[in-house]
């Protein structure tokens, strides 16, 4: 995790504006903050950068002091205590396998392919515990982690009063708090991996969010597709604008395994309201389609 | 002659405080030259040229540019320099003596083009003459001139600018402007290297010219790469550092064009502050590759303001976030593209960095020089700590030479300094009393 670093600017008509960034979670996270003196915009990407430490040392897998190296390490042969927050996480990681009929599934890729996914982790609600019911199991909150980290540093933002603010973990999960100065919304492109500054996609994000996922011509299978068994290879992403990044995150997630391998997305009526787009790289022109 | 339309001088002023972000003066006191800007509208300077040579004429070019001016005469001793340079101002008084041009009271002011080993005593007549003047640098090509020089213009009560250009280059100006703001981390250390691959000779009519022409391959003239290379990139370091070093050491030789010249082709300085940051200046000049930079190191991120870029040092900031922050100060309204799936290390371009001024340079400070002094010119104000940033920039180009000749590490000279930043001036010696 990088230090992070910052530049301050102000707009013509004297609005501070202040961008910082830091390498996080094996990617780049950016925050645009709005309104506030440099000094107050500093302490609130320290503390945004402590956070993302933080979860980053909980939710990696190839950690060994990590909460999440820890339980795949000892959960298949004896039950594992979780603390508050990791049960909540695990239960809601859970939860949204099931909403998404196991779409997105924080076990996809294990070795244990032939449970199904519901039946892979057992959490004791009583005693507090994880245990895999079978041997071969491991949790990868990779496609989670980002939209969680995004959700709880945006809660924070807004508790302490933040309005105007833009969160970018990665580019594939932005979180637009308010508005841009000036402006109405923040105008976000979802980008031509193969063609830089060429809009796919325009979203406007005003207390919302945009989450992508996909294949990057150069970063390939690293999408599990549960259904078909095996990494997804298509040049295709899916874009989700949401109230909630996690969901977003999800969701993406979730739509481009269902997608790829062909199958309906119906479960996006178990979710509030939702957008949904689905590009797929085709020849010259992506074509995009509204999937929900 | 075609006149170019470039930008005007109220726009650059005002891009320049943009630029700047509202510390223009604080980052570039000189350009105080231009407070009066506004009340001097209908006022004009009338300067001269001295040195018609190349430099000279590419002055001449902005000086005929300048609505303020009003270019009265030049002077070269050289009837091919004189050709050339009526050809840009044809209505200009010709002199072959520069004395004879001192005494004509329509000057206000002389911009000085010539060699090196006689801006002396150009310089110092000129003040005499209660003439404002710019000279090319360096000021001299020794301690003891450059001093005198610097008394004489103290005496003198005119305005004195040396063409350190860099000092009025926005690139330049917007760097510093970040350095200030600490937007690279504390400085850590200075590279400056300037590469060409040719013999730096001009071509010479007939042999008796040689001396006369390539002045700068000899040591009565010239110091070389010290003083008509180092000399503007040194000065970057007392911008940089608000700090002179007190160390000087070095290496020089001829290695590769042994053509009768005698100063070198090949040689590294290394300039050593208080505080063991150190700034180095490279030149060699049958190799090209690397070209010019000034390479500025700080903790969080490096400059390279001849490049007009800046890079940060860990993961570099997101293109998109970079263009969204532009547009929103630049009053703009796009979609930024940059969402997408998951930006990864290994899918990131390598840093190439950002522009400092959000697209390449255009031009350097030469132009914006000239154009301060004809104000001061008008004005005969001296804006804050431009000939300071000279004198050092001078002395230091001239001790790294000395260094390399005498093969020695050396202290700057206590007797040489001036009151700026880290130096003192020495205190008078109180006459004893027998």
């Amino acid at each position: 995790m990088g230090a992070g670093q910052s530049i301050y600017r102000e707009t013509a008509d004297g609005c501070p504006m202040w961008y910082g960034w830091t390498s996080a979670m094996h990617t780049r996270f950016d925050a645009i903050l709005c309104g506030r003196g440099q000094e107050e915009c500093e302490a609130a990407f320290r503390r945004m950068t402590e956070e993302l430490n933080r979860l980053e040392k909980r939710l990696s897998r190839f950690d060994p002091v990590s909460d999440v190296w820890k339980i795949n390490a000892l959960a298949a042969d004896e039950p594992v205590m979780l603390d508050g927050e990791m049960r909540d996480m695990l239960t809601a990681a859970l939860e949204y396998g099931r909403k998404t009929e196991w779409f997105f599934d924080i076990t996809a890729g294990s070795p244990a392919r032939k449970v199904h996914p519901s039946q892979r982790v057992f959490l004791d609600p009583g005693t507090g515990e994880a245990l895999f019911k079978t041997r071969g199991v491991q949790l990868d909150l990779g496609g989670y982690a980002k939209g969680y980290a995004v959700e709880v540093l945006k809660k924070e933002l807004l508790e302490k009063g933040w309005r105007d603010f833009l969160l970018n973990f990665g580019n594939s999960s932005v979180y637009g708090g308010g508005s841009r100065p000036g402006g109405d919304g923040w105008r976000i492109g979802v980008e031509h991996p193969e063609r830089p500054g060429f809009n796919v996609l325009e979203v406007t994000l005003r207390d919302n969010a945009l989450n992508t996922s996909g294949n990057m011509p150069q970063h390939t299978e690293h999408i599990f597709l549960p259904v078909s068994d095996r990494y997804a290879k298509d040049t295709m992403a899916v874009s989700v604008v949401s109230e909630s990044p996690l969901d977003g995150e999800v969701l993406s997630t979730a739509v481009f395994a269902a997608a790829a391998d062909g199958r309906p997305v119906g479960f996006l009526r178990n979710f509030g309201k939702v957008s949904v787009y689905g590009i797929r790289y085709e020849g010259l022109f992506p074509v995009v389609s509204v999937l929900w | 002659m075609e006149k170019k339309e470039p930008i005007s001088r109220r726009e650059f002023l005002k891009d320049m405080c943009f630029v700047a972000g509202g510390s223009l003066l604080a980052t570039c006191p000189w350009f105080s030259a231009f407070a009066q800007e506004k009340e001097t509208a209908r006022e004009k300077g009338r300067v001269a040229v001295i040195g018609t040579g190349s430099r000279g004429r590419y002055h001449l070019r902005h000086l005929m540019n300048d609505p303020k001016a009003e270019v009265v005469a030049i002077c070269d001793d050289y009837q091919p320099s004189i050709d050339e340079a009526l050809k840009i101002a044809p209505k200009a008084k010709v002199y072959k003596d520069y004395r004879k041009l001192l005494e004509n009271k329509d000057i206000d002011g002389v911009v000085i083009a010539t060699p090196l080993h006689v801006h002396r005593m150009m310089v110092t007549d000129a003040f005499a003459a209660g003439k404002h003047v710019m000279c090319e640098k360096s000021i001299t090509k020794t301690l003891e001139d450059t001093l005198a020089v610097y008394k004489a213009y103290q005496r003198s009560g005119r305005v004195f600018f040396v063409g350190q250009q860099r000092l009025f280059d926005p690139r330049y100006i917007k760097a510093m402007t970040l350095i200030e703001q600490g937007e690279f981390g504390p400085i850590e250390g200075i590279k400056t290297y300037w590469y060409r691959n040719n013999d730096w000779r001009r071509k010479v009519p007939s042999p008796e010219l040689e001396r006369k022409i390539n002045w700068r391959l000899y040591r009565d003239y010239s110091l070389g790469m010290m003083t008509e290379l180092a000399c503007h990139q040194i000065q970057v370091g007392s911008w940089a550092l608000k700090a002179l070093p007190n160390t000087i050491m070095g290496s020089g030789s001829i290695v590769h064009w042994k053509d009768g010249r005698e100063v070198y082709d090949n040689v590294s300085v290394l300039y050593v502050y208080d505080n063991g940051i150190k700034m180095s200046f490279d030149s060699i000049i049958s190799n090209k590759f690397y070209g010019l930079e000034e390479q500025i190191l700080g903790n969080k991120g490096t400059v390279e303001p001849e490049k007009g870029k800046y890079y940060y040092e860990t993961i570099p900031p997101a293109t998109g976030m970079m263009q969204l922050l532009h547009e929103v100060e630049t009053g703009l309204f796009s979609s930024i593209p940059f969402a997408g799936p998951s930006w990864v290390p290994e899918t990131a371009n390598e840093n190439k960095g950002e522009y400092l001024l959000g697209e390449k340079p255009k031009e350097d400070g030469s132009r914006i020089l000239l154009e301060a002094f004809v104000e001061s010119c008008i004005t005969g104000k001296q804006p804050e700590g431009l000939v300071e940033e000279a004198y050092y920039a001078t002395t230091l180009s001239i001790l790294g030479d000395q260094a390399m000749v005498e093969g020695r590490i050396l202290t700057y000279p206590d007797e040489y300094k001036i009151d700026y930043l880290n130096h003192r001036a020495p205190a008078p010696v109180a006459e004893v009393q027998g």
